[in-house]
């Protein structure tokens, strides 16, 4: 007779070079589920080495936390920065800083919608993986694939031109910024807008079509009545300087507070199995005051898109539900693709107002303020920097709140989800490993590789007993 | 005669630079045998190079070789694989990336990969000096074949 003690099952992604995610499903005594845990085993130390250093490098330091999102990193830290100097940046420096955040915003949500996540949507979560991938959307696909790739680069090319690089661009400095931009590179980024938008909005088509063809499927797929938290700017959604605003999962804004006050409302759990921290809202506790964040999260907290066709296109969101806070996990995708609508709109307006051609791009300061903030919207959700300086300006403490972590407690939650529903005992339904997953992708988090595999995320489930002798090894390649 | 020339590798790891390094140096010959050469170097090859590989005559990517057992440096010819050499993008090579064209029905130039064997991969933003030697081999090896494919081409 099978012996029916405490077991746990691993589901662990084997082919990262950095990022390694794993899944562990703890079994009940009668080999139902009993709890999920997504445990991030990577350390990178960011908070700890950077003690010393001078605190104007940290906006070169710190986008290498991440080769998908460095821009993010480089303005969250710039804009500390801004606040050691106790300086206010002029409107040319920042709006050319949100104008790389733009770039940024395209090319990252493109390649999370278009190279990773529309191959399941296309073929379905249990299609064979040697399809399920970029090069399957390729091949079945190829206009959809060549919108992917020519919105990456485009967003890309955004970075470049201001930052030198795709990829660990230099464009911010505390106090402003180091490069104006050129006119025929203005009438450039112009010029390849247009038709970009015009087949995002097919994109957001089709995805619509989707959703509503697969509505149960939406509606019940690791689905979560969470609360929301993103930056706003009088109740719009704002990507680079905001407010924070949670709301509630009813839709009631539960709270309001400037970004550098967030210490005071924000705080940090840790678990043993896990290096990701779980951010709660202080008020609520842990897990009460957990939330969710990225496009989801924002496109819920906000009021409104203060762009037009963003705008419209919410409205058609929000229909989805009674009381226009939608829930389904799945409407990551959705919401994304509307937020690049938004990063296009953004970018054109800031392409068109005068002070992008400004060459008013630097303040200076001989002050040093013992610390400094820097929030902002990264593509997979709110950011958080903040420096404590000595006199001379050498960096004594970091604390760092990477977008990823605030979805920390919804990834997991939605992987016990999947699990609750598809493991019993040994057994384990066919799929479950790709539902898995998805749900992971839907959050897109920036474990980097664990998630960005081109279609391929081979996973490995164990199943050991209490005592961790493994009765059960399923492999996905 | 339009050309890309893509150097990519990690340049953050010793003899992974090749490409940042062997990149500069063919375009500049290249520019200077009346070419016009796009250089394009980063981290690891993705999708989007499709976009600059579409108008080109010549495609030429330039990469670190682990394997240092038989050749200090290889020039070879590529031809489209839908295998990748990893498991993920970022260890697509130029086969996948002249797959992908063609299962997205874009004309792919004529495609060179030069690839340099390393000795070490470790942190440092120093090549070995084994390495630094087998680029300027490579670099020499490459203006002997270029100057091969003039004459084969001028018959």
């Amino acid at each position: 007779m099978e012996n029916l003690t405490t077991r746990t099952i691993e589901v662990n992604p084997v082919t990262r070079i950095e990022g390694h995610g794993k899944i562990t499903v703890h079994l009940k005594d009668d080999g139902t589920v009993d709890k999920a845990h997504f445990n991030v085993t990577q350390f990178r130390g960011f908070e700890i080495f950077t003690r010393g250093r001078d605190f104007r490098e940290m906006p070169v330091i710190t986008p290498r936390i991440c080769g998908i999102c460095p821009v993010s990193h480089h303005l969250a830290s710039a804009k500390a920065c801004d606040a050691i100097l106790g300086v206010k940046i002029t409107p040319s420096a920042s709006k050319l800083r949100e104008l790389m955040h733009m770039g940024q915003f395209i090319q990252s949500h493109a390649l999370s919608f278009f190279h990773l996540s529309s191959p399941d949507i296309l073929f379905g979560f249990d299609a064979d993986p040697a399809i399920r991938n970029v090069a399957g959307v390729a091949q079945k696909y190829p206009e959809l694939a060549i919108l992917g790739i020519s919105m990456r680069k485009y967003g890309q090319e955004i970075i470049k031109t201001l930052g030198s690089k795709k990829v660990h661009p230099w464009h911010s400095i505390p106090g402003g910024v180091n490069r104006s931009l050129k006119l025929e590179e203005r009438d450039e980024m112009l010029q390849g807008m247009p038709t970009l938008k015009q087949k995002l909005k097919d994109t957001i088509e089709l995805v619509k079509k989707y959703l509503e063809e697969n509505a149960d499927l939406a509606k019940k797929f690791a689905t979560l009545e969470s609360s929301y938290l993103g930056l706003v700017k009088e109740g719009f959604l704002e990507l680079y300087d905001g407010d924070i605003r949670l709301r509630s999962p009813r839709g009631r804004i539960t709270d309001q507070f400037a970004s550098n006050e967030y210490y005071k409302y924000i705080g940090e759990h840790v678990e043993s199995w896990s290096y990701l921290k779980f951010p709660f809202y202080r008020p609520l506790g842990f897990p009460h005051g957990s939330y969710r964040v990225g496009p989801l999260g924002r496109v819920n907290a906000c009021d409104d898109f203060s762009t037009p066709e963003a705008s419209a296109e919410l409205a058609n969101f929000r229909s989805m539900t009674d009381d226009g806070v939608v829930h389904y996990t799945l409407y990551y995708h959705y919401a994304r693709l509307l937020e690049i609508l938004y990063a296009f709109e953004r970018a054109e307006e800031l392409l068109n107002d005068p002070d992008i051609m400004g060459s008013d791009l630097r303040v200076s300061s001989k002050d040093i303020k013992p610390e400094g903030i820097g929030v902002i919207e990264a593509p997979r959700g709110t950011l958080f920097h903040h420096y404590q300086v000595d006199e001379k300006g050498a960096i004594q403490k970091v604390n760092l709140i990477v977008a990823t972590g605030n979805n920390n407690y919804a990834m997991n939650k939605g992987v016990e989800m999947v699990a609750r529903e598809n493991i019993k005992g040994t057994e384990v339904k066919e799929g479950v490993l790709n539902s898995m997953e998805h749900v992971i992708r839907c959050y897109d988090p920036c474990l980097s590789c664990s998630t960005h595999a081109v279609g391929r995320m081979p996973l490995q489930v164990t199943i050991v007993d209490s005592t961790g002798n493994a009765l059960r090894t399923i492999q996905k390649d | 005669m339009k050309i890309l020339v893509a150097g990519y590798g990690n340049p953050f790891r010793q003899d992974d630079r090749v490409g940042h390094e062997l990149t500069p140096m063919i375009a500049e010959f290249l520019r200077g045998e009346g070419a016009e050469v796009e250089e394009w170097t980063d981290q690891q090859l993705l999708p989007e190079i499709v976009e600059d590989m579409r108008d080109k005559d010549l495609a030429i990517f330039v990469d670190a070789s682990a394997d240092n057992s038989t050749e200090e440096f290889l020039i070879q010819d590529i031809l489209p694989s839908p295998e990748l050499e990893g498991l993920n993008i970022h260890s697509m090579g130029p086969s996948w990336v002249l797959d992908l064209m063609q299962k997205l029905k874009i004309p792919y130039p004529r495609t060179l990969l030069v690839s340099v064997a390393g000795e070490s991969f470790d942190f440092s933003e120093e090549m070995t000096p084994f390495c630094r030697s087998r680029v300027l081999k490579a670099l020499e090896g490459f203006r002997e074949w270029w100057s091969a494919r003039q004459t084969h081409s001028d018959r």
